[in-house]
């Protein structure tokens, strides 16, 4: 989701609600919200042990990529004899390498989705907390 | 300025509006808002080549972190915390300077009018 878009339509969710529900759904708001910066941070850092999708809220998909992840750390060691390192070495194994590797083109492709993700996610909570409010969202 | 009081920002000023220029607000905004999300990206990849500052508007933090590699690579990290915050910054100025427009105008000025 687009950064114009989602402020639209947290602000026209917003808008829905009575002005004196308004600062209660600020407060609620601004605790559940997922902030896409920080999703994009956890995702470049932290992305091979699924920490973005799991900020975001996506548990499932979040631990899968975990899994994922520390098998592709493992084979990369596995590979190397050392992991962070971009060298083969004697003992090395190409094949394992490269598998690894391919592994995380999951972690690269998230890195353009995840901003996303968390609008998707801090704008389903709006939805959420107006319509516990009172608003009636269609 | 972080997220939450950013947004707190914007939806005050914009309940503030009378409601036929809410919209008007909002296409402002959009058309010339800083996206700290993709200030932030830059800022981790071409952060050494001050490209985060620039897209800040800070030609000349631009131009000096450029020319020290990024000061010595520790200014790149430490503006990975900084970036966003400025980028919301400026939109919050962006805020206000839109609702001035609009009520003193009643037309929003720069790009996209």
């Amino acid at each position: 989701m687009e950064m114009n878009d989602y402020i639209q339509s947290v602000a026209r969710t917003r808008e829905r609600l009575p002005a004196e529900a308004r600062s209660r759904f600020d407060t609620r708001f601004s605790r559940e919200q997922k902030n896409p910066v920080i999703a994009l941070g956890l995702s470049l850092w932290l992305g091979v042990l699924g920490a973005d999708r799991l900020y975001v809220g996506k548990l499932g998909s979040g631990f899968a990529k975990m899994v994922v992840g520390i098998i592709s750390l493992t084979l990369e060691f596995i590979a190397t004899g050392e992991l962070f390192t971009f060298e083969l070495g004697e003992e090395g194994n190409l094949e394992l390498l490269l598998f690894a590797f391919l592994l995380r083109i999951w972690v690269l492709v998230d890195w353009f989705n995840i901003a996303g993700m968390a609008r998707e996610t801090s704008r389903r909570r709006a939805r959420a907390i107006a319509m516990d409010l009172g608003a009636d969202i269609p | 300025m972080n997220q939450r009081e950013f947004l707190q920002t914007y939806f005050s000023v914009r309940d503030s509006l009378p409601e036929e220029m809410q919209s008007e607000f909002d296409i402002g905004f959009a058309n010339r808002r800083k996206n700290p999300v993709h200030i932030f990206g830059f800022s981790f990849w071409l952060g050494i080549f001050g490209v985060d500052r620039f897209m800040l508007g800070q030609t000349w933090l631009g131009v000096l972190k450029l020319i020290t590699f990024g000061g010595l690579y520790i200014w790149s990290i430490v503006d990975l915390f900084l970036v966003a915050g400025k980028a919301r910054d400026l939109n919050a100025e962006l805020v206000h300077e839109i609702k001035g427009d609009l009520t003193y105008t009643g037309r929003v000025s720069g790009k996209g009018t």
